[in-house]
């Protein structure tokens, strides 16, 4: 009796968690942790209300840096450098700028999804158990899919309709290199 | 039971809420958004991109009432069937319906049958107004003729037993006071509300009138009566101790009853128009309310006493009377020019007419007919009779459109009614001025201006803002900004707010690409 109830909530659980269908952009990762380098993959699940997405755009927040993205098959890649608000030391060397925005241009027609892959340094300036926040933007033929409010502290990003897509950041485990 | 127990948290954890939400989308309405229809449509038809099941459907009528309407979900199309007879003018479809996968999504539509509602900046005299005049002509009626028997016993037939007729005249008024001022509470409330009839055996026109200012003359007309009730009761024929007292208690709480609502008691300076408005009520309980005692009177032996001393008391109550009267005139007025052209100013001019005409007669009977009497003319008193009875006629016709005022704004209110909204936000970042009017309750149009936190010039590169109701399970209504030559940014159409009160107002500013700015603030509409 307890095998099959066991099995049963097992399967169920399963069920529930294969859900598809996120119809925000989210990142794939949850968590990522301090002083360490993480690859970040941008779910995009659907266009601007109907519309194929013709630009994916992101910009870095302050605290990741030596961001490279990953080019894609059939888009564009183009990233813009700026300068970061603090120094970083990476490797030993001192870093004050670097990319802030990848832009992807392409065609995702809006009843297929994709994902948009990158790589950065998550510097220790991200707080730990706090959630960094990504604004994303698609960009379409008229008009944009702006993933960009970010909550307020006490507020709870479910409760925003656009919210950017965010993603823990864990305390350090052990020194990286 | 381990294993049990893990499953389940297994379960549980399954069931917690995922990182982001699947939510369908509009594609499609008929009616589209800020259609303008004929005729009240069949069906209203909601397309979303994937399939949907309906959660709440609230219809909102353009006078604000709120039902709720069932819909059918058939895979992406949602048919609403709208409420029977919906009413010309413009009308909200607040939406909720639950994508495939549980997420809920809602929205708000609307659209007008006939044409779009004009904001009512003016004339208040729709259906449910005319009951409260009613009512509240019917409470002032009761007041005026029970305080006014107990005023002529105890002041002017100076306590002695009166005419025949008197006592039931005074105590059946007494007694109409209590149902005349719970219906002035009830209709009030109606009107408030904009509720039928029917809703009486609700709680909530009760509720509304209740907070009325007319409550308060409701209160002060029912302890005036009860005095007035009181100070009626004669044992012996002759009056009890201390009811001529109240008498005077029962006159002065009249005269302030009347100096707690209506518009004449919130002109500016109130400091004036209140007390002028307590004058006038004073007076005109005398007047009015001492007369149909007077021609009861003309029966008996002591007629020209009684009319000697109506006069006597009458003369400085008249001067009153008319010195408040104007007073207020010209107070509520403005400007002479004002007064005439509109609704207001041709009432009180309609009013004044026949003030002039009991002014005439009171006249008439005090120099001519009283001394015919008292020198036993013959057909003195007939004439007396009939005199004083025309003076009564009119004096209840000048109460009637006393109580009509209620359905005309004066043209003081109409200045003020004119005048928009204003509202400042100011955050470090970003400030915006903006104008919502008219600011009441039906359709209103937003405009806004935008500057950087130190007053610097700023052009957003987009706004939207969003009116929620956290008293109501409505959805957010948005209103969509257009920037205009001059760098002010307009509603693209007027946005229909059924209800007055606190509306939570949300200002999304978009000052580049990535990041957007949210203003808040509280809107009060009036109603």
């Amino acid at each position: 009796m307890k095998t099959i109830l066991a099995a049963t909530f097992a399967a169920a659980s399963l069920l529930l968690t294969a859900q598809g269908a996120q119809a925000h952009a989210t990142f794939a990762e949850a968590e990522v942790t301090q002083n360490s380098t993480a690859r970040l993959t941008l779910r995009v699940p659907h266009g601007c209300e109907g519309q194929a997405t013709l630009k994916v755009r992101i910009r870095i927040p302050e605290g990741i840096i030596a961001v490279k993205p990953m080019p894609k098959a059939g888009w564009t890649l183009e990233t813009v450098t700026g300068a970061y608000a603090n120094s970083y030391e990476l490797y030993g060397a001192k870093v004050t700028e670097g990319v802030k925005e990848i832009i992807w241009t392409g065609n995702l027609p809006d009843a297929f999804y994709d994902e948009f892959v990158f790589r950065g340094r998550i510097t220790d300036t991200l707080a730990a158990d706090k959630t960094v926040f990504i604004p994303v933007v698609q960009d379409c033929a008229n008009g944009a899919e702006r993933w960009i409010e970010i909550p307020k502290d006490g507020q709870d990003a479910h409760d925003l309709e656009s919210p950017a897509p965010g993603i823990t950041v864990k305390k350090a485990g052990h020194s990286a290199h | 039971m381990p294993r049990l127990l893990s499953s389940m948290l297994l379960l549980l954890a399954a069931l917690l809420p995922l990182d982001a939400f699947a939510h369908a989308q509009l594609r499609q309405s008929q009616p589209a958004a800020n259609a303008v229809l004929e005729a009240a449509p069949e069906m209203v038809v909601l397309r979303f991109n994937e399939p949907i099941a309906p959660l709440v459907l609230r219809w909102i009528t353009p006078a604000g009432t709120e039902t709720e309407v069932q819909g059918q979900a058939q895979d992406e199309t949602l048919l609403v069937t709208p409420p029977a007879d919906p009413g010309r003018g413009t009308h909200l479809l607040s939406w909720r319906v639950v994508s495939s996968d549980g997420h809920p999504v809602g929205g708000m539509l609307a659209f007008s049958i006939g044409h779009a509602s004009a904001t009512d900046v003016g004339n208040p005299a729709e259906a449910t107004a005319w009951p409260a005049a009613i009512a509240r002509f019917t409470l002032t009626l009761a007041l005026v003729l029970a305080v006014g028997g107990a005023i002529f016993r105890h002041f002017v037939a100076d306590g002695a037993a009166s005419a025949p007729g008197t006592s039931f005249l005074a105590q059946f008024s007494g007694f109409a006071i209590l149902p005349a001022a719970l219906a002035a509470i009830a209709t009030q409330g109606l009107d408030m509300q904009g509720l039928p009839a029917s809703a009486l055996l609700t709680s909530a026109p009760w509720r509304a009138g209740l907070e009325a200012p007319v409550a308060v003359t409701a209160m002060l007309a029912i302890l005036a009566g009860l005095l007035a009730l009181l100070a009626l009761r004669v044992v012996d024929g002759k009056a009890l101790p201390g009811t001529k007292a109240m008498a005077g208690a029962a006159w002065l709480l009249a005269a302030a009853s009347f100096a707690t609502s209506g518009h004449a008691t919130v002109a500016e300076p109130r400091m004036l128009s209140t007390p002028a408005v307590a004058a006038h009520g004073f007076a005109l309980v005398f007047w009015i309310g001492c007369l149909p005692y007077l021609l009861l009177a003309m029966r008996g032996e002591r007629a020209l006493i009684a009319l000697v001393r109506f006069s006597r008391i009458a003369l400085p109550l008249v001067v009153l009377l008319l010195a408040s009267g104007l007073g207020l005139a010209a107070l509520q007025a403005g400007s002479p020019e004002a007064l005439l052209a509109s609704d207001y100013g041709r009432v009180l001019a309609a009013k004044l007419v026949l003030v002039a005409a009991m002014l005439a007669l009171a006249l008439f009977n005090r120099f001519r007919l009283t001394p015919a009497l008292a020198g036993k003319d013959a057909g003195a008193d007939v004439a007396l009779k009939r005199s004083i009875g025309a003076e009564i006629v009119l004096g209840i016709a000048v109460l009637a459109l006393a109580s009509a005022f209620r359905l005309t704004p004066p043209p003081r209110a109409l200045a003020d009614q004119a005048e928009p909204v204003l509202m400042h936000i100011h955050t470090d970042r970003l400030m915006a001025d903006i104008e919502i009017s008219p600011g009441r309750v039906g359709a209103n149009g937003f405009s806004l201006f935008f500057q950087t936190g130190d007053f610097q010039p700023f052009t957003p590169q987009a706004a939207e803002i969003t009116l929620q109701r956290t008293d109501r399970e409505i959805e957010n209504i948005r209103v969509k900004l257009q920037p205009a030559e001059d760098g002010t940014w307009h509603a693209t159409a007027l946005a229909q707010l059924p209800w007055p009160g606190a509306w939570s107002m949300r200002i999304a500013v978009l000052i580049n690409d990535f990041e957007v700015v949210p203003l808040t603030e509280t809107l009060f509409l009036e109603p």
